[in-house]
């Protein structure tokens, strides 16, 4: 019984006070899981462009 | 001021659409003001508005009861149902880019409908500026389900299995559920990286904490900035993917088939033109449009026009064609006449039915179309023209006879139980309802065009 308010509580504490939509526990799990994922792929990416640029400002020198 | 409310904003108190006079008022309330005291002095609402994304606001009155806002007008209302693949792919990533340019600047859309998006001057445009609200690091993305059944399964759907699927958006109001979209795709589709993460996989998630409390470890919730900007960035990649098959469906290829020769062709345009500009519309919906080629005699003269037809590839065609152009002046949508959009959402008023939106349009073109509703479609001339009646005041209607090829076509493969289907008989149903103004033969061809007014 415990262990489920716990639960409850900590899923209260993560909505912010004015959504009114339901994004379902589930969807916002898998935004952690994919979000490792993607984010890691994304920085690269932004990192990659990132070096890209560099060498070529070094090159116009 | 006297407000009445909009019948489809319920669902957020704090900031609530009326209509007033014959203006669109959003009234801003709570966090609804502080939200936006924030997307202004963020720098979101001007970036937005100068690139054209988001439909521009105009401060109306700030009081004790909140502050006014009024937008402006959107003259055509479309929606995700009636709307192309591409029209609809460019809406996902209006929204996708959004949600990037807020997260920059700490700010985040606190819902991903696709009712957020119209078309305005031929391009995909934000018209829910309340969707805007602060962004706390570590919160996930709130709006990402809604996401992912509004725009991604629907556009999965069209590009992997069928292009008419968008047509589920109809029955389920807040996008299709992620499971029926998932059970729906071909394997090897479930499995590509970005379908898998952002449906498949989602979707199991969804069903496994479906129950609250039954899974009762605390699992990790938050989010960096960076991995949810990646997320959107995946998104955005896995929309970009998705394309039409090449589809060859029944009027893709319309006017390499039909009877006209050029000539007949050139003197059906000049009527139309002459007959339609006599009315002086100022918005024009044209039922059977095919790819526009008659809706574009006035829209290329500034005048506000839909282009309607039952076949995605020519809507596709169409919408492809506006963005090409940067035609500001025409919208194409998809219609079933035979079955026309009704109203959905709670009590049938949040979306409105084609024929409420039908009361914008004061001149309709029903060119070469008749046949296909009278004979394909056993419609009664005179139901068709009590029909057209409700839609509009001016009607364009080409009547085409059955020693038409085309007709013959139609009624090569059926018994003809259409006594009344002749020119003498068209006149009579359509006279219960409309006075007939002009009257032509199309030169080059057996049909004849009529101009009529409402009685």
């Amino acid at each position: 019984m415990q262990l489920v308010i716990i639960s409850l509580l900590s899923f209260l504490s993560i909505e912010s006070a004015h959504a009114y939509l339901d994004p379902g526990t589930g969807s916002m799990i898998i935004q952690a899981v994919i979000g490792a994922v993607a984010g890691a792929l994304f920085f690269i990416k932004t990192y990659w462009a990132n070096i890209k640029a560099f060498f070529a400002n070094r090159k116009k020198k | 001021m006297q407000l009445n409310s909009h019948p489809a904003s319920f669902r957020d108190p704090e900031g609530q659409i009326f209509f007033h006079q014959n203006k669109l008022i959003r009234k801003l309330s709570g966090n609804g003001i502080k939200s936006y005291k924030m997307l202004r002095e963020s720098g979101l609402y001007e970036e937005l508005i100068s690139d054209k994304k988001l439909i521009p606001h105009h401060e109306v009155e700030e009081s004790s009861e909140g502050l006014f806002l009024s937008p402006d007008l959107i003259e055509n209302i479309s929606y995700p149902y009636e709307w192309s693949f591409s029209a609809l792919k460019d809406a996902a990533l209006l929204t996708l880019d959004l949600q990037f340019n807020a997260l920059k600047r700490g700010m985040t859309l606190k819902d991903a409908t696709a009712y957020n998006v119209q078309f305005y001057k031929g391009k995909p445009c934000f018209i829910d500026l309340s969707s805007f609200e602060e962004y706390n690091e570590g919160e996930p993305w709130i709006a990402y389900k809604q996401f992912c059944q509004h725009f991604l399964a629907p556009l999965a759907l069209m590009s992997k299995v069928n292009i008419n699927l968008n047509a589920l958006a109809k029955n389920y109001i807040d996008g299709i559920p992620l499971d029926l979209a998932v059970s729906m795709l071909p394997t090897l589709s479930r499995y590509r990286p970005g379908l898998y993460m952002h449906l498949t996989l989602h979707s199991k998630m969804q069903k496994n904490y479906a129950d609250l409390g039954e899974k009762t470890e605390s699992k990790k919730r938050s989010i960096s900035k960076n991995n949810l900007l990646g997320i959107i960035d995946s998104l955005k990649s896995t929309v970009n993917s998705l394309s039409l098959k090449n589809v060859d469906t029944e009027w893709g290829d319309y006017y390499n088939n039909t009877n006209y020769n050029d000539e007949s062709f050139e003197n059906k345009k000049k009527l139309v033109e002459s007959f339609g500009l006599s009315v002086e519309p100022s918005t024009v919906w044209d039922l059977g449009a095919n790819r526009g080629v008659f809706t574009r005699i006035f829209s290329d003269k500034g005048i506000n026009s839909v282009a309607w037809d039952i076949d995605p590839v020519a809507v596709e065609r169409n919408y492809n064609q506006i963005k090409k152009e940067n035609n500001e002046n025409l919208t194409a949508a998809l219609i079933d006449l035979t079955n026309p959009t009704p109203g959905i959402g709670f009590q049938n008023t949040e979306r409105d039915s084609f024929e409420t939106r039908a009361q914008r349009c004061d001149l309709i073109l029903s060119l070469a179309l008749i046949h296909h509703l009278a004979i394909s479609n056993n419609l009664p001339l005179d139901r068709v023209a009590e029909y057209f009646s409700k839609l509009s005041e001016n009607l364009i209607i080409e009547f085409v006879p059955k020693s038409d090829s085309q007709v013959k076509i139609l009624l090569s493969s059926r018994k003809d139980i259409f006594p009344n289907y002749t020119l003498d008989g068209f006149k009579e149903a359509f006279s219960q309802y409309f006075e007939i103004v002009k009257e032509e033969n199309v030169k080059g061809s057996e049909r004849t065009l009529f101009l009529m007014k409402k009685k």
